[in-house]
C-alpha cells in the first residue's frame, strides 16, 4: 500500500468529518464537543470550547442568528438542539478565565478601517497573531457613538477586550490614501468598500487591502468575514499563499453519515425561554446525540476492539508497514480482522477496509514480516486437510471420471462427519448420476493468512485433482468454499447442495417434528455475497415448516463467527468477544448453514443448529439441546475417521493410515482437554511427544509427585507433557508449548 | 549479561530418568527467528536435557517471542 493509496483509503471513512452543526457555523464552534463536556458535567470546560472559537462570546451568544441550529439532525424527527440557548446560560454562567498568555509579538503594522462587528474580529484576531493594529474609528476613540453594534454597552465591552489586547485607535475614519509605508495590510468594514471581493480570501482587487462583505446584524457571518480576512492578512504579510488549504473555512457540507434509527423525537427544553434554569440547559445538551458515523462499529466487535475508526487504522496499518527498526504494534490488529466485508457493506462510503487488510497481511508476509506464530495453528489445519490423512479424491465406485462430485470442504466434515455422510449418500441417492468427492481445504485459511503461495498451490492442487476426475460440477456445502472457488477457479462449475436440497419435497414438513420454536437465521459471512444461497436456505427452512426470524447484520450486512480471516487463531480474546456479541442479538436459537458459524455459537454456550442437522440429524434437534462443539483434537480426528469410513464403505479400500501411538490409551480429562484446547495443542502433538519419550527413554520425572515429563519438537513447535503412566493408560496432567528452540547440548 | 528466569524452586523434585541424574542451572542458548541468546535453565548433569518449567513457556517466553516476531 503506498502512501497515496492509504489517503484513499483513509479519505472513504467520514468518521472525522465535522458535525452538521459545526460544519455550519461560519467559526466552526465545536457545538459536539461543547455539549459533551456538558453531558460529562464539565461546564467551564463546555464555555472554554466556544471561547475558544468566538472572539466576543458575551456578544455573539447574544445575538448570534444560529445557522447550526438548522442543520440539527434531531430537527429531522423532532426538534433541533437550541444551541444559541445554550451557549449563552455557559458564557453567562461561566466567567471568562483570566489569560495571562502572552502574545508573539510582531513588526508590521495592520489598519482596522471602521468598527464595525468584521473590522472588531479582524482587529481582535490580527492583535492574537502579533501584529500591531491600528483602527480608525470615531466612535472607537470615544468620540461618538457607534451605530454598527446597537447596545453602546456591548460596544464598550468589545472595544474594553481590544484595547486590553493591546490595539491602538485613532480617530480619522477614512485616510485619504493607503499608507504603505506605515501599514502593511488594510481592512475596510464590509460596507465601504465597493471593488470586487475575493470571497475566498476577502482581498479585494487592490493588493494588501481586504473587507467584509456580510449584511449589517448578519452577526456571525460578519465575524467570520474578519477571521477569514485576519487569516489572509497573516498569509498575505508573511508572502505565502492566500487560497491553499482553505476548503474548510467558514460554512462547508459535512459529509458526515449519522444515523438517526435508534434516536426517539425529543422537544427542545429552552425553546422561548430567555432565562433558562441551569437544570434545562444541560437537559437541552443531554439531548444532543454527538452525531459520528461509526456504522461500522456498531456491528463489528473487531472495530469497536481497538476503539477507533477504520480511518484510524488505515493509518497506524500504513505506518506499521514502513516501520524499518522497532517493533510494530500494529501486527496483531492487522492480524485480527476477520476480513468477512461486513464494513464495506455497511460502510455509507463503502470503504473496503477487509482490502486494506488484506493487503497488509499480504505484504508482511512477502516482506518477512508476518510473525510467524500469527496464522501458524490455522496453517496447520490446512495442511492437514491436505494431507492424506483427510485428503481424498475419488469418482463414484467403479468409475474413473463424473459429471458431478462432493466437495463438502474442511469443517463440515470436522465438525459433523455424519451428517456429511448422510449427505453424500442422499445425493448419491437422488440425483440422477453417482457423485463423486473431493475431501480437502479450498485454500481459504491460508488467503487470510496472506500467504497468497500456500493458497495458490492448494487452488493449484485442487484444479489438478478436479481435472483427473474429468473436470466435474462441484456440488458445495461451505459458502467460503463457494467463495474462494468463484473467485480463483472460475472454470470450475459449481453449485451449493441448497440448489438440490430445496427442489426436493421428501423435506417438506419436516420440522413438525421439531418442539415448536423460533429459530433465528444467521447468514454466514461469506454468504454475503450469495443471495441465491441465501434465498434457497429460507426456501427450504420453510418448506420443513421450520419457524424462522431474522437477526440484525445479516444478509449482505451479515456478522462474522470469527472463523473468517482466522481471526480465532491470532486473536482468541477478540473471538470470544465477537461470538459473545453476536449470541446476543437475539434470544432464539440459532439457524445458519456454515459448520464454524454453529460451532463458534455453540462454544459461545448458544444454542445453534446447521440446516443440514434438521434434514440428516433430526434426532439431536428433537432432543431439543445442541450438543458441544467437537474441539480442535476432536477436528482432526472425525476428519480422519470420515475419509476411513468413506474409503471402507464405498470403495472399499482400507487407509493405510496408522495410529501413532500404538498399544496406549491416553485418559485426559475435561480441564486439562479444554486448557489444551486454549493452548491449541493436539492430541495428536502428545502422542507423538510420548512415542519419542517411550521409545529413547528420555524425559523427567518428578520424585515427589511421581509425574513424568517429556518433551519434543516435531516441527517448529516444541510440545511439553507431563503424565502418570499406569501400565497402557497414560494420563495426562499438563501440556505447554513454546516457539524458542533450545539447543540441548550434553 | 546472561538471562536468569528460572530459580531452584521451579524445578525441586525434578530428575532425568535416562540418566538417573539430578539437574543443575545452566548456560543453554535459546533461538527465535534471527536471534539467539545464552540463558540459565536447569538441565540434566550427564545428558544435558532441559527442564522448560511451565511457568516460564507460557508467560516470559511467549512475551519474548511475540517482541521477536514484532521487531
Amino acid at each position: 500500500m503506498d502512501q497515496q493509496a492509504m489517503r484513499n483509503f483513509e479519505s472513504m471513512c467520514i468518521q472525522n468529518e465535522a458535525p452538521f452543526c459545526v460544519a455550519a457555523c461560519p467559526l466552526h464552534v465545536d457545538v459536539r464537543g461543547m455539549n459533551k463536556a456538558i453531558q460529562s458535567g464539565d461546564l467551564a470546560g463546555a464555555a472554554a470550547i466556544y471561547r475558544k472559537s468566538v472572539p466576543f462570546p458575551e456578544f455573539l451568544s447574544r445575538v448570534c442568528n444560529a445557522p447550526c441550529e438548522n442543520t440539527c439532525r434531531l430537527a429531522e424527527i423532532g426538534e433541533g438542539i437550541s444551541i444559541r440557548a445554550i451557549e449563552n446560560a455557559l458564557i453567562t454562567t461561566c466567567p471568562a478565565p483570566v489569560s495571562s498568555q502572552r502574545l508573539p509579538q510582531k513588526k508590521q503594522t495592520v489598519a482596522v478601517m471602521g468598527d464595525t462587528l468584521d473590522c472588531l474580529t479582524a482587529a481582535h484576531d490580527l492583535r492574537r497573531k502579533g501584529y500591531n493594529v491600528v483602527m480608525f474609528s470615531q466612535a472607537a476613540a470615544g468620540l461618538t457613538q457607534s451605530n454598527r453594534i446597537p447596545d453602546a454597552a456591548d460596544f464598550e465591552l468589545i472595544m474594553d477586550r481590544l484595547l486590553a489586547l493591546g490595539v491602538k485607535v485613532e480617530p480619522e475614519s477614512q485616510p485619504g490614501s493607503l499608507d504603505r509605508d506605515r501599514f502593511s495590510a488594510f481592512y475596510f468594514a464590509s460596507e465601504s468598500f465597493e471593488s470586487e471581493i475575493n470571497p475566498e480570501t476577502r482581498m479585494t482587487n487592490q493588493e494588501g487591502v481586504f473587507s467584509g462583505g456580510a449584511a449589517q446584524e448578519q452577526w456571525v457571518e460578519s465575524m467570520a468575514d474578519g477571521r477569514r480576512a485576519a487569516i489572509s492578512i497573516d498569509r498575505f504579510i508573511q508572502r505565502v499563499s492566500l487560497t491553499a488549504s482553505r476548503e474548510k473555512e467558514g460554512v462547508y457540507h459535512s459529509k458526515l453519515f449519522t444515523s438517526l434509527v435508534d434516536i426517539a423525537p425529543s422537544k427542545s427544553m429552552l425553546k422561548n425561554q430567555p432565562k433558562a434554569a441551569m437544570d434545562s440547559v444541560i437537559a437541552e445538551a443531554d439531548r444532543c446525540i454527538l452525531c459520528e458515523c461509526m456504522e461500522c462499529a456498531k456491528a463489528c466487535e473487531y472495530i469497536r476492539y481497538y476503539n477507533g475508526s477504520p480511518r484510524d487504522y488505515i493509518r497506524q496499518i500504513y505506518n506499521n508497514l514502513s516501520i524499518c527498526t522497532g517493533l510494530r504494534q500494529k501486527n496483531r490488529m492487522i492480524n485480527s480482522c476477520a476480513v468477512c466485508g461486513q464494513c464495506e457493506a455497511i460502510c455509507p462510503e463503502g470503504l473496503p477496509f477487509q482490502q486494506v487488510i488484506q493487503t497488509a497481511r499480504e505484504t508482511m508476509v512477502e516482506t518477512r514480516k508476518m510473525p510467524p506464530s500469527a496464522f501458524a495453528f490455522a496453517l496447520d489445519d490446512l495442511a492437514f486437510s491436505n494431507s492424506d490423512r483427510f485428503k481424498l479424491t475419488r469418482a463414484p465406485a467403479g468409475a474413473d471420471h463424473c459429471k458431478k462430485a462432493f466437495f463438502p470442504g474442511c469443517q463440515l466434515p470436522a465438525s459433523s462427519p455424519a451428517v456429511t455422510e448422510r449427505l453424500f449418500d442422499w445425493l448419491n441417492v437422488n440425483l440422477a448420476e453417482p457423485v463423486g468427492l473431493m475431501l480437502r481445504c479450498c485454500g481459504a485459511i491460508a488467503e487470510w493468512a496472506g500467504d497468497q503461495d500456500a493458497m495458490q498451490d492448494s487452488m493449484n492442487d485442487l484444479r489438478a485433482d478436479w481435472q483427473a476426475l474429468g473436470e466435474p460440477e462441484l456440488i458445495l456445502s461451505c459458502p467460503t468454499c463457494q467463495k474462494m472457488i468463484n473467485a480463483y477457479l472460475p472454470q470450475i462449475r459449481t453449485v451449493s447442495i441448497w440448489q438440490y436440497l430445496a427442489q426436493h419435497d421428501s423435506f417438506a414438513g419436516i420440522a413438525d417434528q421439531i418442539p415448536d420454536q423460533i429459530f433465528a437465521i444467521h447468514d454466514p459471512c461469506s454468504a454475503g455475497l450469495q443471495p441465491e444461497t441465501r434465498e434457497l436456505v429460507r426456501t427450504l427452512a420453510e418448506k420443513t415448516g421450520l419457524k424462522i426470524s431474522e437477526l440484525p447484520y445479516n444478509g449482505e450486512t451479515a456478522t462474522c463467527c470469527s472463523y473468517g480471516g482466522n481471526m480465532w487463531n491470532s486473536n482468541p480474546e477478540l473471538s470470544r468477544a465477537t461470538v459473545a456479541s453476536r449470541i446476543s442479538d437475539a434470544p432464539e436459537d440459532y439457524l445458519t448453514y456454515c459448520a464454524m458459524c454453529r460451532d463458534f455459537f455453540r462454544k459461545g454456550g448458544k444454542s445453534s443448529w446447521h440446516l443440514l442437522d434438521l434434514l440428516f440429524n433430526r434426532e439431536e434437534m428433537m432432543a431439543g439441546t445442541a450438543p458441544q462443539a467437537p474441539d480442535y483434537s476432536q477436528r482432526h480426528e472425525n476428519r480422519w475417521r470420515i475419509k476411513r469410513n468413506l474409503l471402507e464403505r464405498v470403495w472399499n479400500e482400507t487407509m493405510s493410515d496408522k495410529e501413532i501411538l500404538s498399544g496406549y490409551t491416553l485418559i485426559i480429562s475435561e480441564a486439562v482437554r479444554k486448557q489444551m484446547e486454549e493452548r491449541m495443542i493436539l492430541v495428536e502433538d502428545l502422542k507423538l511427544i510420548l512415542k519419542q519419550a517411550l521409545e529413547s527413554g528420555v524425559y523427567m520425572t518428578n520424585q515427589q509427585t511421581g509425574t513424568h515429563l517429556a518433551h519434543a519438537t516435531p516441527s517448529v513447535v516444541t510440545y511439553w507433557v507431563e503424565y502418570i503412566p499406569r501400565g497402557s493408560e497414560i494420563e495426562i496432567v499438563n501440556a505447554y508449548s513454546h516457539r524458542m528452540f533450545i539447543k540441548e547440548t550434553p | 549479561m546472561m538471562a536468569q528466569y528460572v530459580d531452584e524452586n521451579d524445578f525441586q523434585g525434578w530428575h532425568c530418568a535416562k540418566c538417573d541424574s539430578d539437574l543443575e542451572l545452566k548456560e543453554v542458548v535459546v533461538s527465535y527467528m534471527e536471534g539467539s541468546f545464552p540463558v540459565e535453565l536447569p538441565v540434566c548433569k550427564v545428558c544435558g536435557q532441559v527442564f522448560i518449567p511451565e511457568s516460564l513457556a507460557i508467560r516470559k517466553m511467549n512475551e519474548i517471542e511475540r517482541e521477536m516476531e514484532d521487531k
